[in-house]
C-alpha cells in the first residue's frame, strides 16, 4: 500500500515518519514494522534523538521512499511505501518535477495523511489560505475515483505538545481549516476519514494511532474482500447443486468440462481457505479496535468526539 | 454543453457535462477580480461544494494572485488580449464531480472590437457554443444610474438611461447575447442561462446616496430597462457581488483590510442550478416519452393478445414488445433516481440563491 504525506514546509511530516516507525518498534503488540537495514538504522537513530528532545531529522529536500513491511502472525504481511515530499512541493508549478511527482503519487494512494501544523494554525493568519492551497490537489487526485478499496484519510495536526494546557480552548480553531475538507471527504464512499492531535518527542502524544489506523482500514478491506469472495463461492456451490444431473454431468465429460461436482468441491476449497483467513483477520481487528478505542468516535468534521486524545507514551 | 465519460463508483461510465463561461463586459468592470475571488471563495469549500482547476498550474497562479491581494492589496491586472486565458474549472460536491466548466478570462476590449481582433474573433465564435453568460456591470456606473432615477435629475429620461447604457457598452453585450442564443437556436441548442453580474456592490450605497438594500432593490426594478434582455424570455439571475470595501477611486492596490468577498460563488451556484433544472426538464420529458410508449405497446398487447390464435401467431411481437416493455421500465428507473439526485442538489442549493431576483420568461420569479 501506498501512503502519501502531504503538508507545507516544517508541517512535521518527516519527523512524524521517523517518530511512527521509531514508536512502532517500541510498542510491537499488534504489527512488527520493519524496513531495510539502512534506513532502520537510519530511523532508528533519528527516532532515539527525537525521543530523548535533543533535535529533530532533517527536513527533506526531495522526495523519498520508504519501504516498511507490517507483519503479524497469520496474516499475509502488508508491504508499505511511505512516501514523503518535500513541502514546497504541495505549491509548485509542475515544471518542478516533484510538483508533479506529488500529484502522481496522491492519484495512486491507498492512504493520506494530511498536516497541519498546530502553532501555525492557531498562531498565522494566513493558515486556513495553507490548508485552502492543498485542497485542490487532493480533489484532482481523488475526484470520482473509483475501485472498491477504502481510502484512509487522516488529518494529523502536528506539534501540539507546543500549545500546553491551551491546546483545549484552542482545539477549535485547530480543527476550523479541515473542516470543509473533511466535509467533502466524509460524503465520499470510498473514504475514511478522521484528525488526530499528534506530538513527537519526548511527550509523544498519537503518534502510532494515525497508522494503526491506517491498519484497521487495511484490515476490514481484507475482510470484506474475503467475505465477497465466500458470497461468491456459496453463490456458484447453490447454483451448481441445483444444475447437478446426470444429464449435466455427462455432458460435461463429453466437453471435457468440470462438472458441477467438481466445481463445487473447488469452490468449497475457496471457501474453508476465506474462513481460515477472516480468522487470524477478526482477531487483528479486535485488537486494533480496541487499541484505537481511547480516541473515541469521530465528530462529522472528522474532529475526535470530545476533543480527547490520550496521550500515548511512545 | 459538451459532456466526458469518467469512471464512476462502481466502474460504469458517468456523463460529466461541461458547461462554457462567457464573461461580457467593459475594461475595468471587475471580471478577472470576480473570478479570482469565486476561485479563492469556492476552492477551499462552500457547504460541500467545491471548485478546482484541472491545471495545478492554474491553481498556483490564482492562489498567488489571491495572495498577493490579501498580503499586498494588488488587484489583478487588467487582461490583455495576450493574456487571455482558458481555465478549466471542476465543480464537485466533496470529490464527486458535478460539472465540468470551460472558463474564457477575455479582455473587456474584444467587446467593442472590430472582428479582425484575434481575441475578438474568437470571443464571437465561442459566444455560439456558450451555455451560461455573465453580463457585468460595474457596480460603480449602476449605482450613479440608481441616483438619477431617484433624483430625477434635469435632462431627459431616456438620454440619462442612453448614457449609462454607452457606459456600460449594454448594446454591444446584448448584440452578442442575441448572437449567442441565435446560434445555439440554429444548433438546436437550449437558451443559454444569463447572469446579470453587478460588482463592486460595496460602490452602490456610495454612488447612489441610498442604503445597499434600496439601491440593490431600485437597481433590480429597474434593470429591464437598463438591460431589456432579461425580459426576452431567457432566465437571468441578478447577482450584486464585491470582493471588498475599496470605495469608488480605481486603484490598483487596496486596503488589504477592506478585502470582504460577498457573494461571490453565488452566480457558479445559480450555474450549476440551471443545468440541474434543465436536466430534470429533459429527464421528465424524457420519463413522460416513455410513459406514454408503455401505453402504446399495452394497447398493441391486448390486441394481440385476443383470441388464441392471435395470440400464438404473433407470439414473436408479444415477446418482444415485453422486452422492450422491460428495457423501459430500468430506463424509467434509472431516470427517475437522477430526477431524484438532481431534485436533492437543487433543495441543498436553493437557499445559497434565496433572496436573489431571477427573471423567467420576462418576468421577476416569485
Amino acid at each position: 500500500m501506498k501512503i502519501v504525506m502531504l503538508g507545507h514546509s516544517n508541517a512535521g511530516k518527516t519527523t512524524y515518519l521517523t517518530a511512527a516507525y521509531y514508536a512502532m518498534q517500541h510498542d510491537p503488540r499488534i504489527f512488527q514494522i520493519s524496513a531495510g537495514r539502512r534506513d532502520h538504522r537510519r530511523l532508528m537513530r533519528s527516532g532515539r534523538v527525537l525521543a530523548a528532545g535533543r533535535g529533530y531529522p532533517p527536513p527533506s529536500d526531495a522526495r523519498s521512499v520508504h519501504e516498511f513491511v507490517a507483519s503479524r502472525d497469520g496474516i499475509d504481511p502488508v508491504e508499505i511505501s511511505w512516501i514523503d515530499h518535500r513541502g514546497g512541493a504541495a505549491v509548485a508549478k509542475t515544471a518542478d518535477g516533484q510538483a508533479r511527482r506529488l500529484q502522481e503519487d496522491l492519484s495512486a494512494a491507498d492512504a493520506v495523511l494530511l498536516f497541519g501544523d498546530a502553532e501555525r494554525l492557531v498562531g498565522h493568519t494566513h493558515s486556513q489560505r495553507e490548508i485552502d492551497t492543498l485542497v485542490p490537489m487532493l480533489l484532482r487526485a481523488f475526484g470520482d475515483r473509483g475501485g472498491s478499496s477504502t481510502i484512509p484519510f487522516a488529518v494529523l495536526i502536528t506539534k501540539v505538545d507546543a500549545l500546553g494546557d491551551a491546546l483545549d480552548e484552542l482545539r477549535p480553531a485547530l480543527h476550523r481549516p479541515f473542516t470543509a475538507l473533511m466535509d467533502g471527504v466524509r460524503r465520499a464512499e470510498w473514504a475514511v476519514a478522521r484528525s488526530f492531535e499528534v506530538a513527537c518527542g519526548p511527550s509523544a502524544r498519537n503518534v502510532v494511532e494515525p497508522l494503526l489506523w491506517i491498519m484497521q482500514a487495511v484490515i476490514d478491506d481484507r475482510i470484506d474482500t474475503h467475505y465477497t469472495g465466500l458470497d461468491a463461492s456459496l453463490a456458484t456451490m447453490r447454483t451448481k447443486v441445483a444444475e447437478d444431473k446426470v444429464s449435466a454431468r455427462f455432458r460435461a465429460h463429453v466437453n471435457g468440462v468440470p462438472t458441477g461436482q467438481a466445481i463445487v468441491r473447488g469452490e468449497l476449497e475457496k471457501a474453508i481457505g476465506a474462513l481460515a483467513a477472516l480468522r487470524p483477520l477478526h482477531t487483528v481487528a479486535r485488537e486494533l479496535a480496541a487499541a484505537l478505542a481511547h480516541l473515541g468516535a469521530v465528530e462529522p468534521d472528522g474532529a475526535p468526539e470530545g476533543g480527547q486524545h490520550q496521550a500515548v507514551p511512545s | 454543453m459538451d459532456a466526458v465519460a469518467r469512471a464512476g463508483k462502481n466502474g460504469d461510465d458517468v456523463e460529466i457535462p461541461t458547461v462554457k463561461v462567457t464573461m461580457l463586459g467593459t475594461t475595468g468592470s471587475g471580471k478577472s477580480t470576480f473570478m479570482l475571488g469565486m476561485y479563492a471563495t469556492l476552492s477551499a469549500g462552500l457547504r460541500g461544494y467545491f471548485v478546482y482547476a484541472q491545471d495545478q498550474d492554474d491553481h498556483i497562479d490564482l492562489t498567488d494572485a489571491w495572495d498577493r491581494l490579501l498580503d499586498d492589496g494588488l488587484l489583478p491586472p487588467p487582461t490583455t488580449e495576450e493574456r487571455s486565458r482558458r481555465y478549466e474549472f471542476v465543480f464537485t460536491q466533496g470529490f464527486d464531480t458535478l460539472l465540468n466548466i470551460d472558463w474564457l478570462d477575455y479582455r473587456g476590449g474584444a467587446l467593442t472590437d472590430r472582428k479582425t481582433a484575434r481575441d475578438t474573433a474568437e470571443l464571437q465564435q465561442r459566444l455560439g457554443q456558450s451555455d451560461s453568460v455573465y453580463l457585468v456591470l460595474d457596480g460603480n456606473a449602476v449605482g450613479r444610474w440608481v441616483r438619477s432615477i431617484v433624483e430625477g435629475e434635469g435632462d431627459n429620461p431616456s438620454l440619462r438611461l442612453e448614457r449609462i447604457q454607452r457606459e456600460l457598452k449594454v448594446q454591444d453585450m446584448t448584440a452578442q447575447l442575441n448572437r449567442c442564443v441565435g446560434e445555439r437556436r440554429k444548433a438546436g441548442l437550449p437558451a443559454p442561462s444569463v447572469v446579470a453580474l453587478i460588482t463592486k456592490m460595496d460602490t452602490l450605497p456610495v454612488t447612489s446616496g441610498l442604503d445597499r438594500i434600496d439601491a440593490i432593490n431600485l437597481a433590480v426594478e429597474h434593470l429591464p430597462e437598463l438591460l431589456p434582455v432579461v425580459t426576452s424570455g431567457l432566465t437571468t439571475l441578478v447577482s450584486p457581488v464585491q470582493l471588498g470595501e475599496f470605495g469608488t477611486e480605481h486603484h490598483d492596490t487596496v486596503d488589504t483590510q477592506r478585502v470582504n468577498p460577498t457573494h461571490l460563488h453565488k452566480p457558479f451556484v445559480f450555474t450549476l442550478m440551471q443545468y440541474l433544472w434543465s436536466g430534470i426538464e429533459d429527464n421528465e420529458t424524457e420519463l413522460e416519452n416513455l410513459a406514454a410508449a408503455d401505453v402504446a405497446a399495452a394497447t398493441e398487447l391486448e390486441r394481440l393478445r385476443s383470441g388464441v390464435v392471435r395470440s400464438l401467431r404473433n407470439r414473436g411481437r408479444i415477446n418482444s414488445l415485453q422486452s422492450e416493455k422491460q428495457r423501459r421500465r430500468s430506463a424509467a428507473e434509472s431516470r427517475r433516481s437522477t430526477v431524484n439526485l438532481m431534485n436533492s442538489r437543487v433543495q441543498q442549493l436553493r437557499d445559497e440563491l434565496m433572496n436573489l431576483p431571477i427573471y423567467r420568461n420576462g418576468k421577476l420569479a416569485p
